[in-house]
This record gives C-alpha cells, structure tokens and sequence, in this order.
C-alpha cells in the first residue's frame, strides 16, 4: 500500500513540469463538467490513457478506477431512478416509495447515466495520473507562485514531511500497545475504538512535543526573521515548459468557445438527441482531442531537448 | 565571545531555578563540552545562547549576557540564527522540508537571501560536511546520521559563528555517532568555529574537548580544561552522577590500588602510553563464570527467514537457542535484523518460513496476546508505552487486555509499583513523571504480567548513566530469579558489564554467538575500550578476553 | 482590504450571479453554468479565504507546527495501511483540536487533513470539498466552545457532522451527476451514502465520547504550557451558507 504515492519512476511525463500537468488536470475538469455529449466524453476518457501508459502508471491507475467503477454503477442508478423527465418508459415498478414516489425507467435516464459516469470516468481518470506523477513538494511549489499564503503552503509541505515520521510512529506505538496484549480488531465497534485510541493517545502526545522541537528548530533557522522570504528553488519555465503550460489551456479555451457556439452538448430530455455528430463536430473533436495529447508530444520533446 | 555573569532562570510556573547565577566565558574557537546529569540544566543553558530562553519557553531570567556582543535576551532567536546555530537530539525534528536541497535553503530563504548566494552556500556546506553525493535525495530515505548532518549542513549555510549541539548523537548507532563527531571536530579545528556540545555520555566525545563545564541542579560545578577536571573532579562527577569513560575508571582504580599513574589517559591510544609500565606485571587469569541457564530452551528458533512485503529479506536461516535464566545480548549493526528476529519472540512478526517456538509453543498457533503472558516487549521510548491517566491505569491496563480478573488486578499492582518503587506516584499522570521514572512505569507495566522472557530493544540510546545502571540493576535480578532477559543492544559497554551471551547479527545471519568474553574481545567494532586497550599488553601475558574496567582491576590484583 | 474579504465578495457575487443567470435563459453564460462547475468554484473561493485568514493571523513557528502536526496525524490515520478501514478517527481529531485552538487553527487542521492525505488516498476534485467540509468541523467546533457547550454537547455535535459531512460530499456528486437538481434527487443521493455516514456519525460519537475528554485534556495541558499565542478569531461564518444553499 505504501506505493500508492507519487514515485519518481522518471518516465517523460513524471519528468514534465508539474505547472504543465497540473493545467491540463484543470482542463480536463473543467472540460467535463461544461461538455455533456457522451461521445465527447467519451474522447475526453480515452485521450488521457495515453499519458497513464507513457507514465507506467497503469497498474495502480487501474486499481484506482475500480473504485470509479463503483460510482459509475451508483451515478446510474440513482439517474435511473429519481428522473422520470425521460420519454422512453422502460420499467415502471407498480408500488409507491416515499420521497420519490412511483420509480420510473427510462431510456434517457439510464442514457444520461451511462454519459455521466463517462464525465466521472474522463475527472478520476486524470487526476489519478496527477496523484502518481507530481511530487507534493511541487504541488506545494506551485502554490507558492500561484500566490497562494506562504503559511498555508508550509503547514501543508510541513504536513507532508512529517507523513513518513508518523506512520512509523504508528507503527511502533502498535507494536508496543500489542505487545502489551492489546487486540485491535476484537469486539464491536466501541471495543475497536478504544483499541485505535490506545494507538492514538500515544500518537498524539509523542506529536505535540515533537512539535515543539520542529518549532525551535525553525526558530534557530531564522524563520520568520523579516517580512519577505526568498525561495530558492523556483519552478523554472523553458520555453518547453511554457509551451506546455500554453497546449494543456487551450483545450480548455476551446471547449469554452464550443460550448458558447453550441458544440459539443447533447439533448438527454425528454428524448435522447441523434449521437451522429457532424463533420465540423467531429473535426472539432479531433482538434480537442489533438490538443489534449498535445502535452505527450512536447513531454517527448522535452525529454530530447533535455538530453542535448 | 560569550559571557554570562549572574544568569538565573526560572521556567514559567515553577519555583526550582533551571540555572542558578551562572558565570561563564567562552572564547571564540574553543570546543566545550557542557554535561551534567539529566535536570542539571544543561539544555537550559544552551537554549539561552540564542534566545530560545526566554523568547521561546517564557519564564524568568536575571542576570547577563553577551554572545559575540548581541544580547540575546533582547535580540530574537531569528535574529541570533546568524550568529549562533543550533542542533538537537533527534534528526526527525529538525528537519522541515521533504530533500536535501530545500532543507539546506530554508534558513537561508528565512533571511531572504538573493537565489544566487544561496546556491553558493548551498555547495558550500553540502561540501564543508562531505554530504554533496545526497543534496537531490529526499530526507525520508536518509539514515538517522545522514539527517544529523543534513541539520547540521542547514544550519552551517546561515555561518553562525558558534555551533552549539544538544546530545546531537543520541539518536545514533556508534557508526553513525562517530561520522558525526568526525565533522564536528573538523568545524572547530579547520572553521574555526566556536563548538559548544552537551552531552551526558562521555566516553565517546571527551577526546575532542578542549574544556568540560559540569552542571548539576543548575549551578556551574566544575569548570576548567578537560584532563585537570578528570584527574582532580573524578569523584565529584561521579557522585552527581556522570559516567565515567571505562578508561578513567581504570586509571583511577589503579591509583586506588596504589599503583602510580603518570596523568590521566582520555583515548586507548594514552592509555596504551600511560598503563604500559604497570601492566608490565604479572597477571592473573580470571576464571569467567559461564551463565549458561539451566539448559532448559525457551526459545528456540529453528531455520527462520523472515521477508517484508517490500522484499527484503531482514532475516536470513537463523536457529537459536535461548536457555532459561539466560541474559542474552543481541547485536549488530543498524538493519542486521536485530529488531526483525526478537520481534518474532512474541509474534509480532510471524515467520515467513522456519520455526519459532516460545517455551515449546509454536507462535504460529498463539496470539501475540496469548504470548504477551510469557513475553515482556519493552521498547526504547517510554513515551510509546504511556496512554493512561494515572500510572495505576497504566499497569491495570496491561492486566486487564490479558484477561485477568479483577480482584487479581488490585494486589498485582501494588505489588509490582512496590517493586519499582512508584508507588507514590501511583494517582500521577505517567507522562508528567521524569525519564527515569517514565522508563520504570513503562517497565512495570510489561512486568506486572510476570513474563519468563522479556526482551528489550535498545533501551538503553540516549539514557544517561543514573539510570542506566539503575534499569541494568533491574533486569540482573530478574535474570537471577530464573528468567531470561534478551537485550538488542548497540551499547557495547553495557553488554559487556551485564549480558553473558552474545548473538552477533550481520545482514540477517548470526555471525557470532557464544559468552561475551569471546566475542566481544578482538572485535575492532564490538569491542569494548579497556578490551581495545589491553590488546597491547598481550605481549606481557594480558589475557584478551578482559571486557570491563572492574575485570581489569581483578586480573591486576 | 483583507484578501479574505475579497475572496468572500467575489464568493457571493459567483453565488448571486449563478441565481440570477435563469432568469435570462438566452445568456450565452447560461451554458457554461454547470452547477458542478459553479459549486466547484464556490468551495475553492471559500478555502482560499479561509487560508488568507490563516495568512493574517498573529502566529508563528510553534502554530505552524502543531497545526501542521495535528493535521498530519489525522491524515496519516485516514491512510488504510497506518489504521483500521473504515473507521476513521479524523473527524474526532479535528473537532477537539478547533475546540481546544480555536476557529483558525481547527480550519486548517481539518483542511490538511484530506490535502496530504489525498497524496496517497487520490486527488480528485472531491479533495476541495474535503478541505471544506473538514475545514467547517473546525471551525464550528472552535464555536462551540465560545458559545460554552460542554464536551457532552460535542457527542452530538460529532453524530451531527457524520451527517452534514456525508451532505457536503454529496454536493459534488449530485450537482455534477444527477439530473434534475430538486430536493428530491438531494435526498436519494443523500440516501445513497447514508450507511456510510451513519458509521461515521457512530465513529465520531464513540470517540468523542470514549475519549474526546481526555483528547482535550491533552491539547489543553499543551495549550497552558507554551502560552499559546492565541489565533486572532476575525472570521464571520459567512462562506457556508451560500455554498450550502446553492
């Protein structure tokens, strides 16, 4: 389990810079939550397995979308049977339930279903290859030049420091407390409880004095001497990198543009639209799509502009 | 420089002054070594170089001082950091950012430095600790002395002019321990700068010393160059309490004994000079007594191999047998599998292949819990075992997840607080009570059970000698009631003072394993200072299996 | 003006447009209003005001780290390898640390929570309304006190938040998933995860119960030690409402 964290396998894309990916994180979001035809959906899915592959990231990315397959069943149910604005009846249940009333089937709502699970699909799949190719540090670096406060950024980078102290923490004072004849997974769940807090009280103890020391410590190192602070390792930007930052937001702005000419949404209610989609639709599609893989292709180049 | 006149301080809420109107100077370059037993004040005193006291802890002070002419009662610590620079004990806590490079930078971003010089300061002390080959690892791979000199690296980019170093190797195996102390001597003899190292345990850094100051319940009870306070304070120190390099004892039971030493040796390397005339004399064999238990196994370990699910193999082919009434040291360098092996004693590890039987029981087909009955598991820190309220909870605790009754609970309890003598602090709040007293709560409540084996993994890193000895008394009469006491151990005088048997681990197999006195002589690593020493004097007839000081008195006598 | 103030102007202008945008159903805005991109956007505003506020208070070093530090015990216990599946001792942790420290400091112990943790659990766009809804068990928790509710009142207040909490996970669910956005579809939704926040109500409750007294006698005992400097409490219980109401 302790592998279910960014490791540097220096892959291209664990090599591109973090500002980069996080943008074309965004894009994706952003793109699945204003587009709703499900082949552009669909597209928007598939166009990120390609950067899951080149990241060797694949094994943990799929034990990732098991648990998005759980919500996908449950996004389709739920749709299925709160929306009766759907035309096509498939099933109608012939008792009452309270809150909803008499359940209705329909075609639509299951359609609609299968088309937001393809959104959720597009979001998961995206951010489960961020999880596993950015360095927290650089998410932290990243909003320390998005000028987000610099207090807030060093509790969390702090926060994340201390993660591989604790859990051995964790593990010893377990070790201890079992030792000591404590059953953990004995009993109900209060009988439970108290055998986590007999881990917990430990924990926390040991913590708040380690905290002190963490404080004096930054104190002997001149934190918080003056106003400002310098930071010495910035996320530099080559012209690769700026690039990138540029391909992974057009999509983004694309999509808008779409969305505002009337591209790229679908009739569900209260009868499923036509999914033929016209040549400029699919043009368009294949630009966004383009665009998107666009930042595998510079993650190439990087890699050979790195090398000479 | 630093001077102090008349320093008092009292921390907030308290009536007992830390420091009680200390005077000291100190000038620039010296190497001094501040000690004292713990609650002597000597921490106290380092946290006011740099304004620590009062700017951090509160309290009280009076009196004055001046380091390198800033007083930091009035300055902040931030705005000391230039001046003074500051290392604590444990690695872990002083360490904020996640790699090598950032952490080097941080004190330097604090003073918001322009990129460029810091990048030359970055080089500069990754390269003035020798640590260049780890500036792009992250901080969580690194070994503890790693981290210690990452700390020390950060701190060093600021170019404080004193360092000062609160126990900073007690955290440390004795290889990690002596790199360390290596690049500190280096700082004081190639820099320049002024070293100021607190340090309860002698033995391994009173070489480097220029001048020892001695604290004991805050007051200044010795001071002066390190030879003179050993030769002349000898009895002093050790009535308050500090612990003896073996050396020293040595010399000064020889003088006792009326055999006249020229000075006092700090080193093997003095002594070899200094005892070569009087070792020049006969010698007696000493017969050593063979603890061997009464050959019945408790432990018995056929073929364990132990893997983690990360893939490595800790534990390696290994069969052993520990008879009852054995006390058995367990050693090795860091990851030898010391920690792997007795971890499967009680079950906390279980073997991935081989056997591990508990007094004939398979420990595959009991609990840890079932075991915990028969099995004492006393870890290093204290502070990992307290979770109660009061320290009677503590030990019912215990009692109580191995299931004994209620009205057994009560007289058990008394009975193991009367031994440990705790039993006026039986209403306290266990983690409030001092390290020594911490440290019998944490035993207690693993002994309260009567186990027939208790096993001990480094108990003894970083306490300082009182107690040492004190926990040591402990676990010798226990052995002496017909149990057995397995020790993991670094602390090869320790060993050498108290086990009978030792067990030699490297990368998961036993090396050795039989009486101390065989393996722990000739051993460069494992072997302790009076057994290094007398090696030279196996030319006049010594015999080489001498391990301690009191053992080299006998044979002389 | 504080940065925070205007992060919780721009927040109620983001809110007061996304209500007013049917009433003009040809605005070409009306396309892009998503109500789970809107709702997305909202939560973010939110925290990042909340984080200006943490920016402007009086605290230093020993603040910086023990929040940091609480922060990353209740996010090492919600990793499955360091604790028990599907009991979660965050929540409890995070409560009696806003009681104990205050709204600004039991904010950004709840918002770390999920932050770091979510490096190994997943980031995803659920991370943002973690952060607030931790953040929020924070903060109200710190209200508590003020309004001198006793630690009984805290075993109500934790079975409280099981519920609340599951509801503001939800939000993102059903406004990005679900059609049509109706109080109807709110409830199914709501009663799709309803086991679960009954555990974590029942989790809290034992906790808090269990030991919630003796989690706050520590903190305390730590409180008085080091004369804590104390969080500036300058935060009106604005952001929320708007957000839950949307």
């Amino acid at each position: 389990m302790r592998s279910f964290r960014y490791r540097d396998k220096g892959t291209v894309i664990h090599r591109l810079n973090p500002v980069g990916k996080l943008a074309w994180v965004g894009s994706i979001l952003l793109l699945a939550l204003i587009l709703d035809n499900p082949l552009f959906l669909l597209f928007l899915f598939l166009s990120t397995l390609p950067l899951a592959i080149a990241a060797r990231v694949w094994r943990e990315w799929l034990s990732f979308m098991k648990f998005a397959i759980y919500l996908c069943i449950a996004i389709i149910i739920i749709n299925a049977l709160v929306s009766s604005h759907g035309t096509h009846v498939l099933v109608q249940f012939p008792f009452r339930l309270p809150v909803m009333g008499a359940p209705t089937i329909t075609l639509e709502a299951i359609f609609y279903g299968v088309g937001m699970s393809l959104r959720l699909l597009a979001i998961i799949s995206a951010f489960t290859i961020l999880t596993f190719t950015v360095h927290p540090d650089d998410v932290m670096l990243t909003m320390i030049k998005m000028k987000l406060p610099y207090k807030s950024v060093l509790v969390t980078s702090l926060s994340t420091r201390f993660i591989p102290t604790l859990i051995d923490d964790v593990e010893r004072i377990t070790d201890v407390q079992r030792s000591r004849g404590l059953e953990l997974d004995k009993g109900n769940l209060a009988n439970r409880i108290r055998g986590r807090a007999s881990v917990i009280i430990p924990l926390l103890s040991n913590s708040l004095d380690r905290a002190v020391q963490v404080a004096e410590a930054m104190e002997s190192r001149a934190f918080g001497a003056g106003r400002g602070r310098t930071f010495y390792k910035g996320i530099r930007m080559s012209l690769i990198d700026v690039l990138t930052l540029a391909f992974a937001l057009l999509p983004c702005a694309l999509g808008i543009v779409m969305r505002l000419s009337g591209y790229g949404n679908y009739q569900y209610y209260p009868t499923l639209g036509g999914i033929a989609l016209s040549s400029l639709e699919w043009s368009l599609l294949v630009l966004l799509v383009f665009l998107l893989l666009a930042i595998l292709l510079l993650a190439y180049v990087k890699e050979r502009v790195d090398l000479d | 420089m630093i001077k102090i006149e008349g320093l008092t301080f009292y921390y907030s809420e308290t009536t007992q002054p830390a420091l009680r109107d200390v005077n000291l100077e100190i000038q620039d370059g010296e190497f001094i070594l501040v000690t004292g037993p713990s609650g002597s004040g000597k921490s106290s005193l380092g946290r006011c170089f740099n304004g620590l006291i009062p700017h951090f802890y509160g309290g009280k002070v009076t009196g004055r001082i001046a380091v390198q002419g800033l007083d930091p009662m009035k300055h902040s610590t931030r705005e000391m950091a230039t001046k003074v620079g500051m290392i604590f004990q444990d690695p872990e806590n002083q360490l904020v950012t996640l790699d090598v490079e950032r952490e080097i930078a941080f004190g330097l971003e604090n003073l918001a430095l322009p990129r460029d010089l810091i990048a030359k300061r970055l080089e500069e002390s990754l390269d003035t600790l020798g640590i260049s080959g780890l500036r792009h690892r992250q901080l969580h791979e690194l070994s503890g002395g790693e981290k210690q000199k990452v700390a020390i690296a950060s701190v060093l980019a600021l170019h404080p002019e004193i360092l000062i170093l609160d126990e900073p190797t007690s955290e440390l195996d004795p290889k990690g321990a002596e790199e360390l102390l290596s690049v500190v001597t280096r700082l004081n003899d190639e820099l320049g700068i002024t070293i100021i190292l607190i340090e309860h345990r002698l033995d391994r850094v009173i070489q480097y010393a220029d001048r020892l100051v001695v604290l004991d319940r805050g007051v200044i009870v010795a001071d002066g160059e390190t030879r003179d306070i050993m030769s002349n304070s000898y009895h002093e120190l050790s009535e308050i309490g500090i612990g003896m390099p073996p050396i020293i004892r040595l010399a000064h039971g020889l003088r006792r004994k009326g055999i006249s030493i020229e000075g006092t040796p700090l080193t093997v390397k003095e002594g070899r000079a200094v005892f070569n005339e009087a070792f020049q004399k006969a010698f007696r064999q000493l017969i050593q007594p063979d603890n061997k238990g009464d050959g019945r196994p408790v432990i018995e370990v056929r073929n364990l191999w132990h893997a983690y699910a990360n893939g490595v193999t800790a534990v390696k082919n290994v069969s052993l047998e520990i008879d009852e009434g054995e006390f058995v040291a367990i050693m090795g360098r860091n990851a030898s599998g010391k920690t792997t092996l007795v971890k499967h004693f009680n079950r906390l590890l279980s073997p991935t292949k081989g056997v591990v039987k508990i007094d004939g029981l398979d420990t595959r087909k009991a609990t840890i819990a079932e075991l915990a009955r028969k099995v004492g598991f006393v870890f290093q820190n204290p502070n990992d075992h307290l979770l109660a309220d009061t320290v009677d909870e503590e030990i019912t605790f215990t009692l109580k997840n191995l299931g004994f009754e209620s009205s057994e609970i009560k007289p058990q309890v008394d009975e193991i607080l009367e031994k440990f003598g705790i039993k006026e602090y039986r209403k306290q709040y266990p983690r409030s009570l001092s390290g020594g007293e911490k440290q019998r709560v944490a035993l207690a409540s693993v002994l309260a059970v009567h186990p027939k084996i208790l096993i001990l993994d480094e108990p003894t890193r970083g306490m300082e000698y009182r107690l040492k000895s004190e926990l040591m008394g402990f676990l010798d009469e226990y052995r002496r009631r017909g149990n057995t006491v397995i020790l993991v151990s670094h602390d090869v005088e320790t060993v050498a003072e108290y086990a009978d048997r030792v067990v030699l681990l490297s990368e998961g197999k036993i090396v050795v394993d039989g009486n101390k006195h065989d393996v722990l002589s000739k051993a460069l690593l494992f072997s302790p200072q009076i057994n290094r020493l007398l090696q030279a004097f196996e030319k006049y007839g010594a015999p080489d299996n001498i391990l301690t000081a009191d053992e080299a008195l006998e044979m002389l006598s | 003006m504080r940065k925070s103030h205007v992060c919780l102007a721009l927040i109620f202008a983001i809110g007061t447009v996304a209500f007013i945008m049917p009433i003009f159903p040809s605005s070409p805005l009306n396309i892009l209003l998503n109500w789970g991109l809107v709702s997305v956007v909202l939560v973010v505003l939110a925290i990042v005001a909340f984080f200006f506020e943490f920016e402007g208070a009086a605290i230093g070093s020993k603040e910086i780290a023990l929040v940091a530090m609480l922060g990353t015990i209740a996010a090492v216990l919600r990793i499955p390898f360091a604790a028990v599946p599907s009991v979660q001792p965050s929540t409890y942790l995070i409560i009696c640390s806003g009681y104990v420290f205050g709204p600004v400091a039991g904010f950004m112990v709840g918002a770390i929570t999920p932050l770091v943790s979510n490096f190994f659990l997943g980031q995803g766009p659920w991370t943002v309304y973690q952060i607030f809804a931790w953040g929020l068990v924070g903060v109200t928790a710190a209200y508590l006190r003020r309004f001198g509710l006793n630690i009984k009142w805290l075993i109500v207040f934790g079975i409280l938040w099981g519920y609340v909490f599951g509801a503001i996970m939800n939000i993102w669910f059903w406004t990005s998933f679900v059609y049509p956005l109706t109080l109807k579809t709110f409830v199914i939704a709501q009663l799709n995860t309803v086991w679960f926040d009954t555990f974590h109500a029942a989790g809290n409750a034992i906790f808090l119960g269990l030991f919630g007294k003796k989690t706050i006698i520590i903190l305390e005992r730590f409180r008085k030690k080091f004369q804590w400097v104390t969080f500036k409490p300058s935060l009106e219980p604005g952001p929320d409402g708007h957000v839950l109401g949307s």
